[in-house]
């Protein structure tokens, strides 16, 4: 797994993970994740359009993330998952705690919606 | 000060001092080592026993908790080399350095050949000396902790084992499962990659033409994913039971889930109760992969979801819906976790939903076992020379005439 920070600042935090979130890909970055979403408090956009397979741990590091800034009035939106990957978020009940959307504008949109 | 050996392997024993035994008949050596190690006896670090005679070693041998025998070649009665000989085969954690006169290089050779671990030379220096049994007992208590940290981690093994056994026996194992019904077969199979694991299958009869069947998969692997397993299996069990529907029996055990769960554990279950009598099914998914309807005559299709998402992410009401599904005589439902699906070859392909369909679309379905034996052969097949990764969960069931 490959993780870029592509915007930090007031109003949005923007990461673009790529390749497989398993628990040998996430390794030590998991904290880093935690670290620019969680700790940061704002709306968060998570591209895993590179992202090539999820595992059950890679889930629970998106699912924790989001359900912490929800907590806090933020969101977490992840955009232009592969069909794969979408499907089993979908299938899981994710999208309920971290909505799904395919076109940038759009997503950043639904991350001004209230959590 | 006498040392306890204590059986618990997981005992602390980092104060208690290296206990030393001195054997020479001449009383220079004891004086040399308690001068030389004045500031570790005082300290409590070292404890050195000082015997004259081969004899009076043995004893002490017998009664005390020792790490280091320093021993002359020459003694009176049992010399240095017998004691030597005994060491390797009544105390082989022991560890030894021999006294010999300067230049008898046979005799070292000897001792060394019996398991000694080092030598001094008379006259004795007094620095290599220090050095000598430092590094002896350095030796002694790395060797010691090596087999005390084996015997904890063979006594963990022990527990992991028998944590394995507890939880395969919360999972119905002996099949055929109710050799008196002939209105259906069902069949389960659950492989871990490690001792234990965190998928489930469940069933029951509710009544006398209900059954109940669960699967489920919590994230994560090994004894925390068995725990959470082996929680929410439980709840949702015992409210099905009580002949709560589906969506109810998830819903409640999801609240309690989310009502302590630090480290955001989730798990999904698929839950249904097949009416034995009418092939008529209700059923709940929690975020779980849906299962595969065998048609007979037609191929396999996937099962309409269901409101719900895995369990133990968000509590609240209304999270969880029902659906139904209708089997016909000879039809079927084949219930798995990913653990299947996303089995990987050595390239890194995954086995995928697509692979299962087709092997299913091969599949006469004609007994439950037989079906779920075909599926993991070809996992296996798939996957050789790949270390399992995720656990895997199979239950199918398959509906006869009533």
């Amino acid at each position: 797994m490959n993780m870029k920070v592509i915007r930090e600042d007031d109003e949005l935090t923007h990461i673009k993970l790529s390749g497989r979130v398993d628990l040998e890909g996430i390794g030590d970055l998991d904290l880093e994740f935690t670290r620019h979403t969680v700790t940061r408090r704002k709306p968060t956009l998570v591209d895993i359009s590179d992202v090539d397979y999820i595992a059950s741990i890679g889930l629970r590091m998106l699912v924790t993330a989001a359900k912490v800034l929800n907590k806090f009035g933020a969101r977490l939106v992840l955009l232009n998952p592969h069909p794969d990957v979408e499907d089993v978020l979908r299938t899981a009940g994710f999208d309920k705690v971290m909505p799904i959307e395919h076109d940038y504008e759009r997503a950043l949109e639904t991350l001004k919606t209230a959590a | 000060m006498e040392n306890q050996i204590s059986d618990d392997p997981a005992a602390v024993t980092d104060n208690v001092p290296a206990t030393i035994l001195v054997a020479d008949d001449d009383p220079d050596l004891e004086l040399l080592v308690t001068q030389k190690f004045r500031r570790q006896i005082r300290n409590g670090e070292f404890h050195f026993i000082c015997v004259r005679s081969g004899e009076d070693a043995l004893e002490k041998l017998k009664k005390h908790d020792i790490d280091v025998l320093v021993t002359d070649i020459k003694l009176p009665g049992i010399d240095g080399l017998s004691l030597l000989s005994r060491l390797k085969s009544e105390y082989p954690l022991i560890r030894s350095v021999i006294i010999s006169s300067y230049g008898n290089m046979r005799t070292i050779r000897r001792a060394l050949n019996l398991g000694a671990f080092d030598f001094l030379t008379k006259p004795i220096d007094f620095d290599d000396l220090g050095i000598t049994i430092t590094k002896t007992i350095e030796e002694a208590l790395a060797l010691k902790q090596a087999v005390k940290d084996r015997e904890h981690l063979a006594a963990l093994h022990r527990e992991l084992d028998i944590a394995r056994r507890i939880q395969l026996s919360m999972i119905p194992g002996i099949f055929p499962a109710f050799p008196e019904r002939s209105e259906f077969e069902i069949f389960g199979e659950i492989i871990t990659a490690r001792n234990v694991g965190g998928d489930f299958y469940d069933f029951c009869m509710i009544d006398d033409d209900r059954l109940y069947f669960a699967i489920g998969d919590a994230s994560g692997k090994g004894v925390p994913a068995a725990l959470f397993m082996a929680v929410t299996r439980t709840m949702v069990k015992a409210d099905a039971v009580k002949g709560l529907p589906p969506d109810r029996c998830l819903s409640e055990a999801n609240k309690i889930l989310c009502m302590e769960n630090e480290f955001s554990m989730f798990i999904t279950v698929f839950t249904g109760v097949l009416n034995t009598r009418t092939g008529e099914i209700v059923y709940c998914n929690g975020g779980h992969k849906l299962p595969f309807i065998i048609r007979a005559g037609s191929g396999p299709e996937l099962l309409d979801n269901t409101e719900g998402i895995a369990l133990g992410v968000i509590g609240g009401d209304s999270l969880y819906g029902l659906g139904n599904v209708k089997l016909e005589p000879g039809d079927g439902i084949i219930l798995y976790s990913d653990g299947v699906t996303e089995a990987m070859d050595k390239g890194g392909h995954l086995f995928a939903d697509k692979r299962l369909g087709d092997l299913l679309a091969d599949d006469s379905f004609e007994n439950p076992r037989d079906t779920v034996g075909r599926i993991l052969r070809d996992v296996e097949e798939f996957s050789r020379g790949v270390h399992l990764k995720d656990d895997i969960a199979l239950l199918a069931i398959r509906y006869n005439k009533s």
